[in-house]
């Protein structure tokens, strides 16, 4: 009995007799597809490890069938004598109708230092085209599939946008903020006052301070071309602050002016540069015309209209809170 | 000193630099910005460096101020293959005395005219600028004191810059002015013309003595310069170092470096000049804007981005005048 069942091992696995041979089977995953249907090759060999084979090459088509995908060798140990179960699973399709043969693989490789090959069946593959029940009227394409509303998606993004919005107009309200403070820094006149207003009170302050009376003539004559430096760059929006005495007096806006006051302000501009410059001590009547002087050019180039304003009191609450 | 002395002291002593203007104008016509910087150099002791196409008269006003000073006038053409040796002397060995004797070159003139300083390798330029600084020069073991008043007029072309070898800004500082020379005005060059057509060159007669120049160079020293005017000449090169801190944020970015101490300097002794000049015991604030571009254009580095935008020093310098408050 026992001789028996050895004998029916022999003749089923006829390999793992002499442990030396290589059994190569290829198969379908299905004989039968629709047009476009992907469908599984798998190529399997059985062979000991102590055997090199040449594994088939597999290229875009075979047998007229498309190579979608092409899956490596997969390699597993069978049992502990050293067989080895090697595999490849190549994704196929078809895009024409009929009947596909895929031929069979041949595997070379060498045993005992002859050449031998072992073979795969052909398999036949039937390509159908997808049936159409003519008998049913035709139908649109399917329309788009709308999402619900989300209302806690649509509160967050309104919410998002808004933060965006305020953080925009932060940056940009910043750099407004910081242009209008460079052109405080770079002294551009901004006049919140009649130019006239600005200088009266200044000569009443300088009157008040009676520095010449008190032998303070370089910074009595300072203060007095300053007046006169600050109502000039208000009046004809001049530099007169960057400009020298001779500077200013050839300007245009002075030479339009009437003969005496240019020869009242080159007075007390030339006296003022002596006292400031060159240590003169003019005397005390000099002063005094000086400041007439000084008066008088301001009060001469000063439209009737600006001497006597009507002054909004709001209007200017706003400018220097602005 | 009281201010009127010193007016009265100023004005005496500068009654020769009407009759110097009066000669030189006999052969030079127009040009008179040049005239009056060569004389801020020779009256505060400072060289000059001139830019200007040729053609403008530089030779010409130099060797003309050397007759009417009745000074020593000596020209040298910098070249590339010119030698240190060139300038200042050398040792010859005197066959007949069997020992080196000392050859003094051409630098030892009251005014030397280095022609196209540029144009002459590192070394050279180095050696004059030694001297220019220095005074004295170094033959062998001797070293021999350059004579007084000693001015050195280099020029420059703005044009043709290939193969030349430009100042560096330290050799540069040593110029108390750089001095941008333009073209005569229309009614200037018809007179150049009739002037050379008719062969008339009048002969340039010495008006004044080199002592005279000296003692001038004194009384320059004693124009009062108030402190305001010193303030204001703080406010122009400070500007120039920290353009942020004088509200000049608009050229922040066109400075690489402003004007060294030696600007300062320069700026309050050639304003001095010019009060002199202008005959005046005191300076004023027009006294310094007047040579302001003179002593600083060659004192403030540009940057990259300035030199991009084709901006240039002049302009920076405007700048600044514009926005430091005068006193």
């Amino acid at each position: 009995m026992k001789r028996i069942v050895l004998l029916y091992i022999a003749l089923l696995f006829p390999f793992l007799m002499n442990g030396q041979g290589v059994v190569a089977t290829a198969k379908l995953d299905t004989g039968k597809v629709v047009i476009g249907q992907p469908f599984t090759l798998e190529l399997t060999i059985t062979q000991p490890k102590s055997i090199s084979i040449n594994w088939p090459y597999i290229s875009d088509s075979i047998g007229g069938l498309e190579v979608v995908q092409n899956g490596g060798v997969d390699t597993m140990p069978v049992d502990d004598q050293g067989i080895l179960l090697r595999s490849q699973k190549v994704t196929l399709m078809a895009f024409d109708s009929g009947s596909y043969t895929v031929p069979g693989f041949v595997i070379d490789y060498n045993f005992k230092g002859e050449p031998v090959k072992a073979y795969t069946d052909p398999l036949q593959v039937s390509v159908y085209l997808v049936p159409v029940d003519t008998t049913k009227a035709i139908r649109d394409i399917h329309s788009v599939v709308e999402v619900p509303y989300d209302m806690f998606f649509i509160m967050l993004m309104i919410l998002l946008w808004l933060v965006v919005i305020l953080i925009v107009g932060a940056v940009i309200l910043y750099f407004i903020n910081a242009k209008k403070k460079d052109d405080l820094a770079e002294g551009k006149p901004i006049i919140r006052k009649p130019a006239y207003e600005i200088a009266m009170t200044a000569f009443n302050e300088l009157e008040q301070k009676q520095l010449w009376q008190k032998n303070q003539v370089k910074g009595y004559y300072s203060e007095l071309t300053d007046i006169l430096r600050v109502y000039i760059q208000h009046r004809w929006l001049l530099p007169a602050m960057e400009l020298t005495s001779d500077e200013i007096l050839a300007h245009g806006f002075i030479q339009q002016t009437d003969k005496q006051l240019q020869d009242e302000l080159a007075y007390v501009l030339r006296l003022a540069d002596l006292v400031k410059f060159a240590k003169v001590i003019p005397h005390n009547s000099e002063h005094e015309l000086s400041f007439k002087n000084a008066v008088s050019f301001v009060a001469m180039t000063t439209p009737e209209q600006e001497k006597n304003p009507v002054v909004d009191e709001t209007e200017n609450k706003k400018e220097v809170q602005s | 000193m009281d201010i009127r002395e010193i007016n009265e002291k100023i004005q005496q002593e500068s009654a020769f630099i009407e009759l110097l203007n009066l000669e030189l104008g006999k052969v030079i016509i127009g040009q008179k910005y040049m005239l009056d910087r060569l004389l801020i150099g020779l009256l505060s002791n400072g060289h000059l460096l001139l830019e200007g196409v040729p053609g403008l008269a530089k030779t010409l006003a130099i060797k003309s101020l050397s007759s009417a000073i009745q000074a020593k006038f000596s020209r040298l053409q910098f070249t590339p293959d010119l030698l240190p040796a060139d300038l200042v002397g050398t040792m010859i060995y005197n066959q007949k005395q069997e020992q080196f004797t000392v050859r003094r070159g051409p630098l030892f003139a009251n005014f030397v005219l280095a022609d196209e300083i540029n144009r002459a390798p590192a070394k050279v330029q180095s050696a004059l600028l030694e001297a220019m600084q220095e005074r004295q020069v170094t033959i062998g073991d001797e070293t021999f004191k350059l004579p007084e008043p000693f001015l050195v007029l280099a020029t420059q072309n703005p044009i043709e810059q290939e193969g030349t070898y430009p100042l560096p800004e330290a050799q540069l500082d040593r110029f108390m002015l750089k001095v941008t020379i333009g073209y005569p005005t229309k009614e200037d060059e018809r007179m150049i013309i009739r002037q050379n057509l008719a062969q008339e060159f009048p002969k340039i007669n010495p008006v004044i003595s080199a002592d005279t120049i000296v003692k001038a160079r004194h009384a320059v020293r004693e124009v009062y310069m108030d402190e305001k005017i010193e303030k204001y000449i703080l406010d122009i090169v400070f500007a120039t170092r920290y353009p942020k801190d004088s509200n000049l944020k608009k050229i922040e970015n066109l400075i690489s470096y402003g004007g060294s101490p030696r600007a300062s300097i320069n700026l309050a002794l050639a304003a001095k000049a010019y009060a002199f000049i202008k005959r005046r015991g005191y300076v004023i604030p027009e006294d310094v804007r007047a040579i302001c571009h003179d002593v600083m254009r060659h004192r403030i580095g540009l940057t990259y981005e300035a030199e991009a935008e084709n901006i240039t020093t002049d302009e920076v310098i405007n700048e600044v005048l514009n926005i430091v408050e005068v006193p």
